[in-house]
């Protein structure tokens, strides 16, 4: 070998240039996607507005009529799908990642479940509709801690958070069916229609509050992406390139769940998004870079904004709550996309 | 049980152990094969025990007198009735579901080679509910009996669904068959809570049947699923023996001669017909599939020649003591056996978890 | 490239240090000029859970050269290793690194004076050579510094001295074995750190590819100056391309010095327990072991 004799760089754009690019013209494409979205979506309903005039009265811009309707009625239903897609998005690449397990979502590991049994709980103490997202964010929180303490044995492991997880949200699914079954029927339907994840009948508390908490969450998230690339390198590596992998791991963790849970009190716990959507940009952008994370937020956004224009317009049944949608989308995508992946011989490389 | 029997006696052939009963034998020598089957002995009293408790006890409790006159035909009284009309369907239901479940988990477990396996985690009981929510709205169906085939069907396909996913060049992928679970198991909840919430005459009854239930049903439900049930039970003492060789690696097993593909198919074959089956009498049951096997193991050791036939016995036995603690837990009101099994099942598959995981 | 070292330079060596700093070179280390990369161990004892694995030691690596460490299996000396780089806490002692302790040292500050090869590094799924060697400029990083020149030509030197410049668009995960381990080497060297430890780093190679390893530490050190600590197995590798040796034996070291001197018969027979003659290396005139024929049949062979 004579390694100081290497011919210099190819002249072609380099592969993490060819990535940048790539990423950067998806994150547009999302952008302009989105904005359609929003536009359809402030448009449409029992009374049209053009998309642009709904854009320009979601900014208080022309006829006040439209102004009212768009800012009033249809932009919090709108804006709170765009932001709990996003974090939902942001949510399951973060877990992914810092799980190293490609099934890592808040599904598998509580949150949803936690989430969904505050606001059963809500509901079943017949307090406001309004306390149902607090509750919701609230148990999910609790799912967390629980998940927490019983994957405790002196530190943590992936894979043990991993399975605890799977643990915590079955006793918790089991927890929230004693609810639906004893309940009467109306508040059946209720607590049903709440833990399969709906965006319908928000307001600009609900959205101003978990907007917010969402859009510091994902830049929170962002900034941290240097640590999760060095984490991907496994503890021994990250240990050397001066980064605590226990404290990083758990930090990331906790901030995924963050993210899961005021996204579930926004719209209640929405299936798949943060499942399908890292394989979705995995597959369209490449490994995971600070670009992939920001378009899986994006990805995300569009996701949960298209499924429940899909709900409001498309589906001849009225009322049906948008985590069906996502599901019934996502799972053949996201099938499709893990077996092609999995070929034999793929997956993580020892030396 | 009988761990701390008399005496460390010398295993002297014919030696008189006098004050050792049938159940203790394994102080003699303590062979192997004598304390397991002085283990089963001791399960099938305890079963029996347990049999006993779930006719006699309930929201109206019957002493158990009356349940033998009931159980002899000399009874015809009000209790007498409550016991042969209602909880001998009930107890005989339980105790076949629970062996069919318990069996299908250990199956499960060994084809994956996976001890967190049960027939919940191969969409056995989604694909059921969905199957069941779609027929009562659709055919306005009310009553168990009518939703056996329907849930059948829907298992059945769920679960070959979920191992043709797995499949991979002729053999089960463990990672495959996680995924494939978890995602058809997601995809179909949706499905059912979105039929349910579009028709509130089937969320109101279907949610009841989605709770997994042993009340409200006859012995004859049992008739239909019985050729499948048997049919399992011979496929899974049959791919026994090839299990153990399987637990030593696929590479090893083939090695050793085991046609490793086509036990696995077997074996998954078995877990589709127990299990839908029980899910087809009972409605979605967790828990059982899981820790019976675990229970088991933990007894006998991971000879699947014996792990299988102790399952028949731990099986019933766990099933029919949820389901008289569900009925006494709240008396007067029931809690169905489904949601006892769910919630006793969560923190067992947790300290599972915890253990297995490193 | 010659493989001939001269097997006297264990006094420490800031000129060669000072020779061969490249352009590139003094570009990106600053601050770490005064640091030779000296590593000591104190009374150091370390283990997992309550078994003890290094007992109790005292140790000096010279710095400014190439240290092996071998020794028997389950020795000690790959735990020596990572409690040396701070993987590992010690259950009592301390480990000094030019004399501060390395236990007490901010993480991303050792970091910068230290670099680690670990033995069982996973690359994540689909990541360039390029982008995994870019990584090991964490340590230079605030949360939000952008990318600088500097951090460019550590990572454009790292993949020139390793040979791994022509793949750096390829996936870590497609490339050979020999290739892999360069690919980590050149994160390691990205670090930028005058200390580098390596964990076996010949293991799973062949022939070729483990001499390319070797001739590689060996430049390093030469023109770099660069500090190297590596764990290796073969012992006559290890005295070729070793100035400075420590055996381990029962989790203590049992000899340690210039090759030439430690490696001796009777301590491969004490050490290893195979009985052995030690002979001058044909090439390189460095020790190197060889083992008695054991069996009856083969000396006979050898005989005839």
């Amino acid at each position: 070998m004579t390694p100081l004799a290497v011919t210099p760089a190819p002249a072609a754009p380099r592969a993490l240039a060819r990535q940048r690019r790539r990423t950067a013209l998806l994150s547009a494409a999302a952008v302009a996607l989105l904005v359609v979205l929003t536009a359809v979506g402030l448009g449409t309903g029992e009374v049209s507005v053009p998309p642009v005039d709904a854009l320009r009265g979601l900014v208080g811009l022309g006829d006040p009529g439209t102004v009212m309707l768009v800012q009033e009625l249809r932009a919090p239903r709108v804006l709170s799908a765009l932001a709990a897609g996003a974090g939902l998005g942001v949510a399951g690449a973060v877990l992914q990642r810092v799980a190293r397990n490609p099934l890592a979502s808040p599904d598998v590991v509580g949150v949803t479940g936690g989430a969904s049994l505050g606001a059963v709980a809500a509901i079943a103490t017949g307090a406001s509709a309004a306390l149902t997202p607090l509750a919701a964010l609230l148990g999910g929180l609790l799912a967390a801690v629980l998940l927490g303490l019983l994957a405790w044995r002196g530190g943590f492991t992936v894979s043990r958070l991993v399975l605890v997880g799977i643990a915590v949200q079955s006793g918790l699914a089991a927890a929230v069916n004693l609810f639906i079954v004893r309940f009467p029927r109306e508040l059946a339907s209720t607590a049903l229609q709440w833990t399969t994840g709906s965006v319908y009948g928000r307001t600009w508390t609900e959205f101003g509050a978990g907007g917010a908490a969402i859009l510091a969450g994902i830049a929170l998230a962002l900034a941290c992406n240097r640590r999760l690339a060095v984490l991907d390198l496994g503890d021994d590596t990250a240990g050397a390139l001066g980064l605590a992998p226990r404290a990083a791991r758990l930090h990331l963790l906790f901030l995924a769940v963050v993210l899961a849970s005021v996204a579930a009190a926004l719209t209640g716990p929405i299936g798949f998004v943060a499942l399908a959507v890292p394989h979705v940009v995995r597959f369209l952008a490449g490994p995971p870079t600070l670009g992939t994370l920001a378009l899986s937020g994006l990805t995300g956004a569009a996701l949960l904004l298209g499924a429940d224009l899909i709900v409001l317009h498309l589906l001849p049944v009225q009322g049906l709550p948008v985590g069906v949608v996502t599901a019934t989308l996502g799972a053949p995508w996201l099938l499709v996309l893990m077996l092609r992946q999995m070929k034999p011989n793929a997956g993580s490389t020892t030396r | 049980m009988n761990e701390t029997a008399p005496g460390a006696a010398p295993a002297a052939p014919g030696s008189a152990v006098p004050d050792a009963g049938p159940t203790a034998g394994p102080a003699a020598g303590r062979s192997v094969p004598a304390r397991r089957a002085a283990l089963l002995l001791g399960g099938v009293a305890l079963l029996a025990v347990c049999v006993a408790l779930s006719l006699a006890l309930g929201s109206r409790s019957v002493p158990l007198e009356t349940v033998w006159h009931a159980l002899t035909g000399g009874d015809r009284s009000r209790d007498g009735l409550v016991v042969t009309g209602l909880r001998v369907p009930r107890t005989v239901i339980g105790l076949v579901v629970g062996a069919a479940l318990a069996l299908a988990g250990a199956l499960a477990q060994g084809i994956t080679r996976n001890p967190l396996a049960s027939p919940a985690t191969l969409g056995i009981n989604h694909g059921a509910g969905f199957a069941v929510v779609v027929a009562s709205y659709a055919l306005h169906l009310s009553h168990p009996a009518q939703y056996l085939w329907f849930a059948f069907a829907g298992a059945a396909l769920a679960t070959l669904a979920v191992l043709s996913l797995a499949r991979r060049a002729g053999d089960l992928d463990p990672v495959r068959l996680a995924l494939g679970g978890t995602v058809l198991d997601a995809v179909l909840i949706s499905w059912t809570s979105a039929v349910m919430l579009t028709s509130h005459r089937t969320l109101d009854e279907a949610r009841f049947w989605l709770a997994g239930s042993l009340a409200g049903r006859q012995t004859g439900i049992l008739l239909p699923v019985l050729v499948p049930l048997l049919a399992g039970l011979v496929l899974a003492l049959a791919v026994a023996p090839a299990l153990n060789a399987l637990a030593l690696g696929d590479e090893t097993a083939q090695a050793l001669g085991v046609p490793v593909a086509g036990v696995r198919a077997a074996g998954g074959l078995a877990v589709v017909l127990l299990a839908a089956s029980s899910v087809a009498v009972a409605g979605p049951l967790s828990f059982v599939g899981l820790a019976a096997p675990h229970l088991v193991r933990k007894l006998v050791g991971n000879d699947h020649r014996w792990v299988l036939p102790g399952c028949l016995v731990a099986g019933p036995l766990l099933l029919l003591t949820a389901d008289v603690a569900g009925r006494l837990v709240l008396r007067p009101v029931e809690l169905e056996v489904g949601i006892v099994t769910a919630l006793l099942g969560a923190p067992l598959l947790a300290f599972l978890a915890r253990k297995v995981a490193r | 490239m010659s493989a001939t070292k001269p097997s006297t330079s264990t006094s420490t060596s800031t000129s060669t240090n000072a020779s061969a700093t490249t352009s590139a070179d003094a570009a990106v280390s600053t601050a770490d000029t005064a640091s030779t990369g000296r590593l000591a161990a104190h009374g150091l004892t370390l283990g997992y859970g309550g078994t003890v694995v290094v007992d109790g030691i005292d140790l000096a690596l010279p710095g400014g050269a190439v240290t092996a460490v071998v020794g028997p299996n389950a020795c000690g000396k790959s735990t020596l290793l990572r409690g040396m780089a701070r993987l590992l806490s010690p259950t009592a002692g301390t480990v000094t690194l030019d004399g501060s302790d390395v236990h007490r040292m901010p993480a991303r500050a050792l970091a910068r004076r230290m670099g680690l090869l670990p033995q069982q590094a996973v690359a994540p799924e689909g990541i360039t050579v390029e982008a995994l060697v870019r990584l090991g400029r964490y340590p230079h990083q605030r949360m939000l510094t952008p990318w600088s020149k500097a951090d460019q030509a550590a990572v454009e030197e790292a993949l020139a001295r390793t040979g791994t410049t022509a793949l750096r668009d390829r996936a870590v995960d497609e490339l050979s074995g020999g290739q892999r381990q360069r690919a980590w080497i050149a994160l390691a060297l990205a670090q930028d750190t005058p200390l580098l430890l390596l964990d076996e780093p010949t293991t799973f190679l062949d022939l070729r590819h483990q001499l390319d390893v070797l001739d590689l530490v060996e430049e390093l050190n030469a023109e770099a100056g660069r500090t190297v600590v590596m764990v290796l197995h073969d012992l006559g590798q290890a005295a070729r391309y070793a100035d400075h040796l420590v055996v381990m034996c029962d989790g203590r070291p049992a000899a340690a010095g210039p090759p030439a001197d430690v490696l001796t018969a009777e301590l491969v027979e004490e050490v290893f327990r195979v009985e052995c003659r030690v002979v001058p290396d044909p090439e390189t005139g460095t020790p190197l072991v060889v083992p008695r024929a054991r069996s009856a049949k083969r000396a006979a062979r050898a005989a005839s």
